[in-house]
């Protein structure tokens, strides 16, 4: 079993008579990864296949050697996923508790929880917020709190579903540039094609089917040329 | 509705026991709400002391009781026509004054210390093999969200109003139940996301 990538084997997924994604194989190694689609492409299915979140109806996904048919718990400490839209993702009041949320829900003993919680702030330039009210900060800020509330438990790899939809453009940069700093594998779902800027593959969805697998600009390219 | 979250500090009131103030809230909850006008004077009193202590603002009062005017009034009006004016002014006072209670403690007491005292008042229903972790985390959520509940139902009544339903308040019920439940599922989703699962 291969230890250090996401391999898709075949990987098909209905939801009752829709099928959200048809024979699927993928092996995911490289460190950036985009995936594009239009809406229903099933990319949002792809992305939650990745830490076990959707589970394949055929086929097989492992993550790092561990099948998320078996060890989601497991896949979902390695695997940190960002929504679209923070507001769901943080829910305890302040910063500094939802960051603590996460921590206590993998069981981190107390005596780290709180260093743990100051290194992932300062690494991601938010110190300032920590003691702030989660509903009372701006869409960005959000978003880089709900990224830090997954980079605390020091995953081994990021999977973003449109994580720049619901930011303005300036928002939206500072996060795309966050992103090329991070060491981890990052998997990003997203219509902003800019995002993929500099990463190593992206590969294309249409109507549940992985339909282009490339490097970024023949990928794009690929992908306008199925538009309309 | 009430908003009041954390606010950091080292006053007296923030030192105290999450228990102590939890406990000291029922107990003066009970008491203003059974009681007249001298346990209303006294409890208003007892909790402008509080707000002093815990070096919270005028501001702050303001801001916690704006939610309150248009459930007080409809309170006031319904009391005053059942009652009297004298008695609908007792309710609504001695509602403020523990809309007032409860955000001095919200503002003084860190969410996780409020989990801890839930998590030991709930214990007992271990007994029925429920588990108070998983109650007193609902509790805390439900709380979270409704700020999020009342921004779906303005959105829209919003909507609403720009159809020119706005005299139909049924209209609103069925989009708001289906985005609040819609937004429940993702929260459950993120949840089960960053790891965590009842225990």
């Amino acid at each position: 079993m291969d230890q250090s990538a996401i391999v898709l084997e075949d990987v098909t997924v209905r939801f009752g008579a829709t099928t959200a994604l048809e024979n699927a194989s993928a092996r995911l190694v490289e460190r950036r990864i985009g995936v594009i689609g239009d809406n229903g492409s099933g990319k949002s299915t792809f992305a939650r296949l990745l830490n076990g979140l959707v589970l394949p109806t055929q086929g097989r996904v492992t993550v790092l050697g561990l099948d998320t048919q078996s060890a989601g718990n497991a896949i979902r400490r390695r695997v940190g996923f960002i929504f679209q839209n923070p507001d769901n993702q943080l829910v305890m009041p302040t910063v500094a508790e939802d960051l603590d949320f996460g921590l206590k829900a993998h069981d981190v003993a107390a005596a780290a929880r709180a260093a743990q919680i100051d290194t992932v702030l300062a690494r991601l330039g938010i110190t300032h917020l920590k003691e702030r009210a989660c509903a009372e900060l701006a869409g960005g800020e959000k978003q880089l709190v709900a990224l830090a509330g997954v980079l605390v438990l020091e995953p081994s790899v990021l999977v973003c579903d449109e994580p720049t939809a619901m930011l303005d453009r300036r928002n939206a940069r500072m996060f795309s540039e966050i992103l090329t700093t991070l060491p981890q594998q990052v998997v990003v779902v997203t219509h902003h094609t800019e995002l993929l800027e500099g990463f190593d593959r992206v590969l294309v969805m249409e109507r549940g089917r992985l339909v282009a697998d490339a490097a970024p600009a023949q990928a794009i390219a690929a992908y306008v040329d199925l538009s309309p | 509705m009430m908003r009041a979250v954390y606010r950091p500090g080292d006053s007296a009131l923030h030192r105290m026991p999450a228990g102590t103030k939890l406990l000291s809230l029922a107990v003066l909850a009970i008491w203003i709400s059974t009681g007249g006008w001298p346990a209303a004077v006294l409890g208003g009193a007892i909790v402008g002391f509080g707000w002093v202590l815990a070096r919270l603002s005028v501001g702050d009062a303001v801001a916690a009781l704006r939610g309150l005017v248009l459930l007080a009034a409809i309170i006031f009006i319904a009391q005053a026509f059942l009652t009297s004016p004298t008695f609908a002014a007792l309710i609504v006072t001695k509602l403020a004054i523990l809309v007032l209670a409860a955000t001095v403690v919200s503002m003084t007491t860190k969410v996780a210390d409020m989990l801890g005292v839930l998590e030991r008042v709930l214990a007992p229903l271990k007994l029925i093999g429920a588990s108070p972790e998983q109650a007193s985390f609902l509790i805390v959520l439900a709380i979270r969200f409704m700020p999020a509940i009342a921004r779906i139902a303005g959105e829209v009544r919003e909507a609403q109003r720009a159809r020119g339903l706005e005299r139909q308040p049924f209209a609103a019920a069925v989009p708001i139940m289906i985005r609040t439940l819609r937004e429940a599922d993702a929260v459950s989703e993120a949840l089960a996301a960053r790891g965590w699962s009842p225990r």
